[in-house]
């Protein structure tokens, strides 16, 4: 709109090819009000000097003038420029969101399928990020060590400590600034204020120095002193903030309240915060050691131990100086256990002190999986976007003529690619909100179903180094997804005309699109075929015979305090009526006790036998089995086998002294795993302890994993003794029920029967066995599923991808099939023809995605379990369901090929 | 805006002069010169504008987004930089009028009342 004058005449403009500079604008500017007040001063009879020389005068300061005028309009050209380039771009975003919507198929295909590749990637990067990549939430995290003894002479790689070794290493190893111990347990805990039950909480014992070591701040309190953690200490306990909050109702006094843990009142003293989480998380309160180094306890490697090294200390030097102190133990502490010297078990142990860093101990064994998944998901992500540049592609050649025109036009291909990469940038910021919003209820899933045992679960979080992650995901999806036709926009012009349609520019880009699909195919294979031997390692994995019946049995665990059961004789009475209770109730059939139930973790117990009529060539310890104390029928409860001798008898009538072995340990020791000529055999469990005799061999059953082999186990009675390697008669079994039905409806009834005996026991770890067999593959359950999900999608986006190209390819060769066909070729022939080269690029792609596989394999065989990397089954059955999901796709475009009509075809030509 | 009450003569100057060259303006598209003459004409000289002070305020007004400029041909040919006032220009000229109005109906009463009249 041009500007009028007051008496409505138009300006004439200045039409310029492009705006003249800023200072001499400003000069025109101020020389044409001076000219024209010189022209009216002449006007009234000056001449020109005293008329320049007045209008000057009037003007003022023409120098400073210019300077200022000049700076103003700096000002407002700058603000102009950005206004102006951000109106390019709202005109850009508003014109690709319309020309999106007119196309709602893509754009919904595209935000689809870039939603779930960063999502994946994004929910991967947050559990990566917080399991395995942040520091531990402790001071200096990087100098923690867990504390180890290598012991190869008995096949015990990775033993823990033991008071004598920690206290040697405590004081005269010089690399260290500190070690503290820690145990892991569990207790009937009751808070005093009466208003909850006793439950059976997790605990752990703690030196007061492994607090100093890992360098905690309690929330409230204090951690213990040396002085509590001494022998004869009064009672002290911390416990943890999530105790603290949900028994306590964080009351803020709750430094000096009492606690009651066993039976026994401890005084808090205060309170760890969530993120502490030694031994793991889920720990409800810790107890001093209270360990003498003078009396140490009886029990031997069985603490674990966390030490600090020496600023500039390497680990190396710390083991070489902890193996240099470790001889000391032998004179320092030399007693170890009751008829066993310091200086003897080290001799035939020998033991090899090594350091690993804490954080590996903590999240050491889940990373091999966790970097898989990572790696699955970069995969997905990758697919996906190639996906996206496939489907972008497809439009793109689809405007080729329009492109074409405009260029013609003189559009710049910086402004097309522009306009285009606008697209590319809305439908990747939007996946990118929803790809957040994914990994949200992800991440809500794994906390709420996934394995419980995942440590630092509770530190998994969508925080700002994961928002930071998927801004970068985003726009490198949209990088991936848009390269490829961006750059067939920049390699120049585009053909006008007929040409377009059918050209050989169309050609490349459908050999760029070919090639894109058979990675997509490759990448899925290699997804595919891990899942599938992880599906295979999980049916192997569930039907390995544990070597006990786990249908329709269920375990109730009871603790008796020691303090309100003081003598063997209150124990085992308990016990006794317990499971004469628990027989006579309606729908059990058998009933029995045990210290451990297999694939549960509680009540390990390794310990060597010295047997009869061995001789131990060696210096080194007998083999170590596996102790458990057992009472009632459980043998035939759990459906465990007697291959020869008798089983126990009745718990008031059994006397100490028999025991039972599983034919592992017939076969170690006495090499007949039948057990006929074991049966009378004696054994002792230390070179000078009491004989016991075995009276029968039952089989073997599997007891860590279903994975691990069967354990040498060695059972005895729960009765009355004096002395079994210094442990007293067990205090924490489990009753173990056979039902008719299901297990489950027995709970109240035993629970009852637990109260009339004692009103102070909680019931606790109440489970099927069948729960606990299924939870033992719990883990791999998960990864399976995870893979399982990441392998469809992957398919089913590598399908999509083949049926996009070979849809576009019968699009490109419309006129040359319609040729063949007028020519004489069948409808068979031409589909034929098309599903043959949908198969060429499927079987590129398997090549290429065997051969990813096989670089795959070391990293898939260390996650699977009775199978090889290239099984047959998993690695087979994935290249067959590729072959299958490509033939699919590719059919519907055969047919289409097969209908092509040549008189329309040659018809539109002309 | 509504504006602190100025302390120098060049504050109420400024404010003031911005409504003068808006007002000026509102007939029509007009260049520095006559604008400045117009003032001078209208005012019987009571007003006396420094011509750089107007020539200032006017570039300031145009990085305001109050007036617009083009460059253009006066009525004897020769290359002259026109300004308009654009509606956001219209509706600040409104707004200065009201305002130096009620301030100048203000002074007025105060300085014409004939007697103390008790608060």
């Amino acid at each position: 709109m041009s500007m009028r004058r007051p008496d409505g005449s138009k300006v004439r403009r200045v039409v310029s090819i492009g705006d003249p500079p800023i200072e001499a604008a400003v000069d025109d500017e101020i020389a044409f009000h001076v000219e024209s007040r010189v022209i009216e001063l002449r006007a009234q009879g000056l001449s020109e000097n005293d008329a320049r020389r007045i209008a000057l005068d009037e003007y003022g300061d023409v120098q400073a003038s210019r300077r200022e005028l000049a700076a103003v309009d700096r000002h407002f050209h700058r603000r102009r420029r950005v206004a102006s380039a951000l109106d390019g771009i709202a005109q850009d975003i508003r014109h690709a969101i319309r020309s999106l919507r007119r196309r709602p198929t893509f754009c919904l295909a595209a935000l689809g399928t870039l939603a779930i590749g960063i999502g994946a990637l994004v929910t991967m990067f947050a559990i990566v990020d917080a399991i395995l990549l942040r520091p531990l939430p402790y001071r200096d995290p990087e100098r923690l060590v867990g504390t180890w003894h290598d012991m190869a002479v008995i096949n015990l790689p990775h033993a823990p400590q033991s008071a004598q070794t920690y206290f040697t290493y405590a004081t005269q190893a010089r690399t260290i600034d500190g070690i503290g111990l820690y145990v892991e347990s569990s207790a009937n805990v009751a808070a005093t204020n009466g208003k909850t039950d006793p439950q059976r909480l997790a605990i752990a014992g703690a030196t007061a120095t492994l607090f100093t070591v890992l360098g905690v701040t309690p929330l409230r309190g204090h951690l213990f002193t040396r002085e509590e953690d001494q022998p004869g200490a009064e009672p002290v306990a911390v416990i943890s903030e999530d105790f603290w909050r949900s028994t306590y109702g964080s009351d803020p006094d709750i430094v000096g309240k009492l606690v009651d843990v066993d039976g026994e009142s401890l005084r808090i003293v205060g309170v760890l915060p969530r993120s502490f989480q030694i031994p793991r998380a889920g720990i409800a309160l810790w107890v001093p050691l209270n360990i003498d180094p003078a009396n140490p306890p009886p029990a031997a490697f069985t603490y674990e131990g966390i030490a600090r090294l020496k600023p500039g200390v390497s680990r190396q030097m710390a083991e070489r100086d902890f193996a240099s102190v470790l001889p000391r133990a032998a004179e320092l502490y030399p007693k170890f256990v009751p008829g066993i010297t310091t200086g003897q078990i080290l001799a035939q142990t020998k033991p090899r002190p090594f350091l690993t860093p804490l954080r590996d101990d903590i999240v050491g064994a889940v990373s091999g999986t966790l970097w898989a998944t990572a790696a699955a998901a970069v995969l997905l992500y990758l697919v996906a976007c190639i996906n996206v540049g496939n489907l972008a592609l497809v439009r793109f050649d689809a405007r080729q003529s329009e492109l074409a025109v405009r260029q013609a036009l003189g559009a710049g291909s910086g402004r097309l690619a522009r306009s285009y990469f606008s697209e590319i940038a809305i439908i990747a910021s939007v996946s990118g909100l929803v790809a957040l919003v994914l990994a949200r209820v992800a991440l809500g899933l794994l906390a709420r179903d996934g394995p419980s045992d995942l440590p630092r679960l509770a530190e998994v979080a969508i925080d700002w180094r994961s928002v930071l992650f998927l801004l970068f995901a985003s726009a490198g999806a949209a990088m991936l997804s848009g390269v490829i036709p961006l750059h067939r926009l920049r390699r120049g012009t585009l053909p006008l005309g007929r040409g377009t349609r059918g050209g050989t520019a169309s050609r490349t880009a459908n050999r760029t699109r070919q090639t894109l699909v058979a990675v997509q195919i490759a990448l899925a294979l290699v997804v595919l075929a891990v899942s599938g031997l992880l599906v295979r390692s999980f049916t192997r994995l569930n039907s390995v015979r544990p070597g006990f019946d786990a249908d329709h049995v269920a375990t109730y665990w009871v603790s008796l305090p020691p303090s309100r059961y003081p003598t063997d004789t209150a124990i085992v009475h308990f016990f006794a009526s317990l499971v004469d209770r628990a027989r006579a109730l309606p729908g059990v059939s058998s009933a029995g006790l045990t210290s451990r139930v297999p694939l549960v973790h509680r009540g390990f117990n390794d310990n060597p036998l010295y047997a009869e009529g061995v001789v131990q060539t060696d210096q080194k310890l007998p083999p170590l089995q596996l102790f458990t104390t057992i009472g009632g029928d459980y043998f035939q409860t759990m459906r465990i086998p007697l291959m020869s001798g008798k089983l126990f008898d009745a718990m008031d009538v059994q006397r100490e002294g028999d025991a039972i072995v599983s034919s592992r340990t017939a076969a170690t020791f006495w090499h007949d795993s039948t057990g006929r000529s074991v049966i009378g055999i004696r054994f002792r469990v230390l070179p000078t302890s009491r004989w016991y005799t075995i009276v029968g061999v039952v089989g073997s059953t599997r007891d860590s994993s279903l994975a691990t082999a069967a354990v040498p186990g060695v059972y005895f009675p729960e009765t009355e003794t004096a002395d079994r390697s210094g442990a007293r008669t067990a205090h924490t079994l489990a009753l173990v029920l056979r039902t008719r039905e299901d297990p489950s409806t027995l709970t109240p009834a035993v629970r009852g029967i637990v109260r009339e005996l004692d009103t102070s026991l909680p019931l606790f770890d109440v489970q099927s066995m069948s729960a606990a067999v299924r939870a033992s593959t719990a883990r791999l359950r998960f990864t399976v599923l995870v893979l399982g999900a990441a392998a469809i999608v992957t398919l089913a986006l590598g399908a999509l991808g083949l049926y996009g190209v070979m849809g576009y390819v019968v699009a490109l060769r419309r006129r040359e099939i319609g040729i063949r066909i007028a020519l004489g070729a069948t409808p068979g022939a031409v589909a034929g023809a098309t599903t043959r080269e949908a198969m060429t690029v499927t079987a590129i792609g398997l090549a290429a995605g065997l051969a990813l596989f096989a670089a795959a394999a070391p990293l898939a065989r260390s996650m699977v379990f009775g199978v090889a990397a290239w099984d047959p089954v998993a690695v087979g059955g994935a290249g067959a369901m590729l072959v299958a999901a490509a033939m699919l796709a590719s059919w519907l475009p055969a047919r289409r090929a097969a209908r092509v009509d040549p008189a329309e075809t040659l018809r539109a030509d002309g | 805006m509504p504006r602190a009450p100025a302390h120098e003569p060049e504050d109420l100057l400024r404010g003031t002069l911005d409504a003068l060259v808006l007002k000026t303006l509102s007939w029509g598209a007009r260049h520095g010169y006559e604008i400045a003459r117009w003032i001078k004409q209208v005012s019987r000289e009571t007003l006396t504008v420094e011509d750089r002070a107007l020539y200032l305020a006017l570039h300031r007004l145009e990085d305001r987004g109050l007036v617009d400029s083009e460059w253009g041909f006066s009525d004897n040919n020769r290359r002259a930089k026109y300004y308009r006032l654009t509606s956001a220009g219209r509706a600040e000229l409104r707004a200065r009028t009201s305002h130096l109005t009620r301030y100048t109906e203000a002074l007025l009463r105060v300085l014409d009342a004939a007697q103390w009249e008790a608060p």
